[in-house]
């Protein structure tokens, strides 16, 4: 080969495509390798069932488990229904025209906004006006300590909501449109009303793809700390969050706690690593969890689609 | 019909109308996150008219007008002999009318820096002290000169007599109002003289020649004489490193101090500048002349009240209201809207020389001790610096690898790693940040920009810098631009591929040719996706850009950006502050960018969605 047919077959572009693959790949797994080398050693049963200790710097991590929990479950308890409803009146109700188009564009835009201006939402409209509100018919003897008016795990699970909002409408919307229309008027045909079709026909085929998207909602919710650290996530809490109003510990405000405001960094490395080797697991199950549904849906509808993560 | 065919359309109807209300209650929710974040920045940019509380109803203008350091005590002197004291007690101002026993006319007065003692300066030359509270004359003097104007120390135990021809007189105020002579200077005709607002025993006057001098009642500090204008007046600003001096053509400077350049220039009033006053807590000043009078922001140079009637009045200390006097009204209290007052757009987005800089500068500091610094600028080019280097760290490796997974990697390996790259986009951002901050820079340090190497290049390098950022960044958006990339160049349509490649066109020369000029729109969109993704990107750059609040153009210097300063900044901000509001006002243009960014990609990804689906 002389170096005319180098240049022809791309040798040096090839080969520089292939390296940054191989970078791409690297990362991840060096990401995956520096966090679980770190982490396992520290990883035990009483680091997951226990309290911290310490100023956070020993002990178990508990409550953020169980505060991330709570929150998600909060959050997709809010985010699920009013997601898929919203698709479906979109997808299935709404008139085919300009007003759809723009309520679907907006909604893929927002799911791009920075997720800290979600956060500032949640304390302009939720801490301040709604909680702000409440505070003041109900619970007016105890200001100016406030009950509502600040950050809770309600107030952070409803942002995170709005926040995930998008991504449930948007795969919820992409699913149920991937059903033929066919099957549509078949069910119409045999006399069923709209709400049978809906029920009967659309809902159980799209029930692949709205799943991933609510798993995709999940994995944003447990991973997104910007917006939790202004609405109630705290360095440590002497009770697990189980009323509304509750500041909780979430494992991701926790990494970010010990890693930049913890007074001896080096005493809470291990704990560090041991927190993030949690979360990196709990999202590496949901990412397996979204290629299983993928699949899944791939196979049933025979549609290959990789925009739906984004 | 039968009776199961009207409970199906019961529940049609119900479930219809349920759908739609729980769809608009969600669509009013997207919405109402882009109106709420408004809402709290609105405010910034408007401000209420000031409110006027009448406090005596009088004919003649007053000679004096003045409030104790407390602020609850207003009062006013006349030509006369008369003087009038009211406490404003929570906006109730209640009248306390006292005479000094002897009726003679005074020339000027001050009161004292708790209101209970007024210093009075009598036509005839006596100085004598009143007491409000006993409503009888305490302490009496006869200075070696006439005087022409009285001045009162912050602390108020020194009182200064500026000579009506020529020299400055220091008196001692001993308790219960007794007058004693401490000091004086002679020489030239003083035409204004100021104590420090903080520090004792600091002087500072102004001389018929335009000579400026400081005294520290040892020795002179400073001294200055203007040439290219002519002050008539001046005050200390807050800080005590400027000052603000009132000029014959009715403006206003401020004059730095250390370097004696002028720091600002305030739009003035009509005539010559005859009273000008700075207040002692905040940033607020005022001045007027025969004819008007205005009250500026120092920082911003906002206008905060204007009206056109001059003559004297006087400056609350803490709550920056205004006693005035109108022809038509008398006495009054005004109170200008200064809520936001060091908030200004123009501000924002320049430099501005603060009090304790030698030059202007691009700061953002709102929590200062001195001046609030609001120089929004900063963090938004710390933003678009850590987004440009994350660009172009993953801009190459994006599109390159999405180039060789679609067209080089067998199909059973691209089903292998594009569930890789997803893998990529899920892991959370703290953990990414978290690697930056605690295994990347001092790895870069470490084995890179070792001390040698930074010592041989004479950089400054901070461990947690731009670079380090970028790429924990560019590592961030790799998986968007990947995959809207890979998008774009997998569905070039294969009847064109397939052409080039029976032209005789090698696999790398279709792909150059063909596949990335069709893709080209796909790619850049993918970029700017990107690009939003990494300008709204919070916990990589607060955790791993150190956050310092200046502008730097090196690369290896640290920054901070807008989502980190909403981050770390709005937990600790007391609420509808100027500072809180300004937290929304940077998510509100972060809100902007981002939007705008993702309308015009999503347009192009659908326009070039459209075309290639029209050439398969």
């Amino acid at each position: 080969m002389n170096l005319t047919d180098l240049r022809k077959n791309g040798a040096l572009g090839v080969s520089l495509a292939g390296a940054a693959t191989l970078i791409v790949m690297f990362m991840l797994v060096l990401v995956f390798y520096l966090i679980f080398s770190g982490g396992f050693p520290a990883l035990e049963w009483s680091f997951l069932s226990e309290y911290p200790r310490e100023a956070n710097m020993a002990g178990g991590i508990l409550p953020a488990i169980v505060g991330t929990s709570v929150m998600t479950i909060f959050m997709t308890i809010l985010v699920v229904p009013i997601g898929v409803i919203t698709a479906l009146y979109l997808s299935e109700y709404a008139p085919k025209g300009v007003t759809r188009k723009l309520i679907l564009t907006a909604c893929n835009n927002l799911a791009g906004v920075p997720s800290i201006v979600f956060g500032l939402f949640g304390v302009g409209f939720f801490i301040h006006f709604v909680g702000g509100s409440i505070d003041n018919l109900f619970f007016a003897d105890k200001l100016p300590q406030p009950t509502y008016g600040t950050g809770g795990i309600m107030w952070a699970a409803m942002t995170m909501a709005l926040l995930t909002l998008p991504v449930v409408v948007v795969s919820s919307v992409e699913a149920m449109r991937r059903i033929p229309d066919d099957h549509r008027q078949a069910s119409v045909a045999l006399g069923a009303t709209r709400w049978q079709t809906v029920y009967r026909v659309v809902i159980p085929g799209a029930i692949p793809g709205i799943l991933t998207g609510v798993v995709l909602a999940v994995s944003r919710g447990v991973g997104e700390v910007a917006p939790i650290m202004l609405l109630g996530a705290v360095k440590q809490v002497q009770e697990l969050p189980l009323a509304l109003n509750s500041k909780f510990m979430h494992l991701g405000f926790h990494i970010y706690d010990l890693a930049c405001q913890s007074p001896n960094p080096q005493k809470a490395m291990p704990m560090v690593y041991a927190t993030a080797t949690v979360l990196l697991s709990i999202i590496l199950i949901l990412n397996s969890l979204i290629i299983f549904l993928r699949h899944k849906q791939r196979k049933k509808s025979g549609i290959v689609s990789l925009t739906g993560n984004f | 019909m039968s009776e199961p065919d009207l409970k199906a359309q019961f529940y049609d109807r119900l479930s219809a109308r349920v759908i739609k209300i729980v769809s608009f209650v969600s669509i009013a929710g997207i919405l109402l996150v882009f109106t709420s974040i408004l809402y709290e920045a609105v405010p910034l940019f408007f401000s209420s008219a000031p409110q006027t509380l009448p406090v005596s109803k009088e004919a003649e203008p007053p000679l004096f007008l003045g409030f104790s350091r407390s602020g609850q005590q207003l009062s006013a002197g006349w030509p006369d002999g008369r003087i009038k004291n009211w406490t404003n007690n929570y906006r109730k101002i209640e009248p306390d009318i006292e005479k000094p026993s002897r009726n003679q006319k005074i020339e000027s007065m001050v009161l004292g820096s708790k209101g209970r003692f007024a210093f009075l300066l009598h036509k005839n030359g006596e100085l004598t002290c009143w007491d409000f509270k006993k409503g009888k004359q305490r302490g009496r003097l006869v200075p070696d000169k006439p005087l022409a104007e009285l001045r009162i120390s912050p602390d108020g135990r020194v009182l200064m007599g500026i000579g009506r021809e020529s020299g400055l007189y220091l008196f001692r105020i001993p308790r219960l109002g007794k007058l004693g002579k401490v000091a004086f200077l002679d020489g030239t005709r003083i035409i204004d003289a100021r104590f420090s607002l903080w520090e004792k025993d600091l002087i500072a006057f102004l001389d018929a020649d335009h000579n400026f001098t400081i005294w520290n009642r040892e020795e002179i500090t400073y001294h200055y004489n203007f040439t290219k204008f002519t002050p008539t007046c001046f005050a200390f600003s807050n800080g005590g490193d400027s000052i603000i001096l009132g000029k014959s053509d009715g403006r206003a400077i401020r004059w730095h101090l250390g370097t004696n350049r002028v720091m600002a220039d305030y739009p003035g009033v009509k005539g010559a500048v005859m009273n000008l006053q700075s207040g002692r807590d905040g940033w607020n000043f005022a001045f007027s002349s025969d004819r008007e009078t205005v009250m500026y922001n120092l920082t911003t140079k906002k206008e905060l009240f204007r009206r056109k009637e001059g003559g004297r009045f006087a400056l609350n200390d803490s709550t920056e209201e205004l006693l005035i006097f109108s022809s038509s009204k008398g006495v009054g209290l005004v109170e200008p809207d200064s809520r936001y007052a060091d908030f200004s757009f123009n501000t924002s987005f320049r430099k501005n020389w603060f009090e304790d800089y030698r030059k202007p500068e691009w700061i953002w500091q709102p929590e200062s001790e001195l001046e609030p610094k609001y120089g929004v600028w900063v963090l938004l080019f710390g933003t678009l610096k850590a987004t440009a280097v994350a660009m172009l760290f993953s801009v190459p490796v994006a599109v390159l690898s999405a180039v060789f997974i679609s067209y080089y990697l067998p199909g059973s390996l691209r089903e292998l790693v594009k569930p890789m790259v997803e893998l990529l986009a899920g892991i959370p951002s703290v953990i990414v940040g978290f690697l930056a901050l605690m295994w990347l820079a001092p790895w870069l340090s470490a084995h890179i920009f070792t001390r040698e190497l930074v010592s041989r290049w004479g950089i400054e390098y901070q461990q947690l810098n731009v670079m380090v950022a970028g790429m924990a960044l560019g590592f961030a958006i790799i998986p968007i631009i990947f995959t809207i990339s890979e998008d774009a160049i997998s569905s070039v349509p294969s009847s064109l591929i397939q052409a080039s490649l029976a032209m005789g066109a090698t696999r790398w020369q279709t792909i150059k040719r063909v596949v990335l000029p069709c893709a080209l729109p796909g790619i850049f969109a993918s970029e700017m996706l990107g690009f939003g993704r990494a300008v709204g990107e919070t916990m990589i750059v607060l955790m791993s850009t150190g956050n310092p609040g200046i502008i730097d153009f090196s690369p290896f210097t640290s920054l901070r950006t807008m989502s980190a300063t909403i981050a770390i900044e709005l937990p600790e901000t007391p609420f509808f502050t100027t500072h809180w509001r300004m937290l929304f006002l940077i998510g509100g243009i972060m809100f902007l960018i981002t939007f705008f960014i993702n309308i015009i990609s999503s347009t192009v990804i659908t326009r070039l969605r459209h075309k290639m689906e029209g050439t398969a």
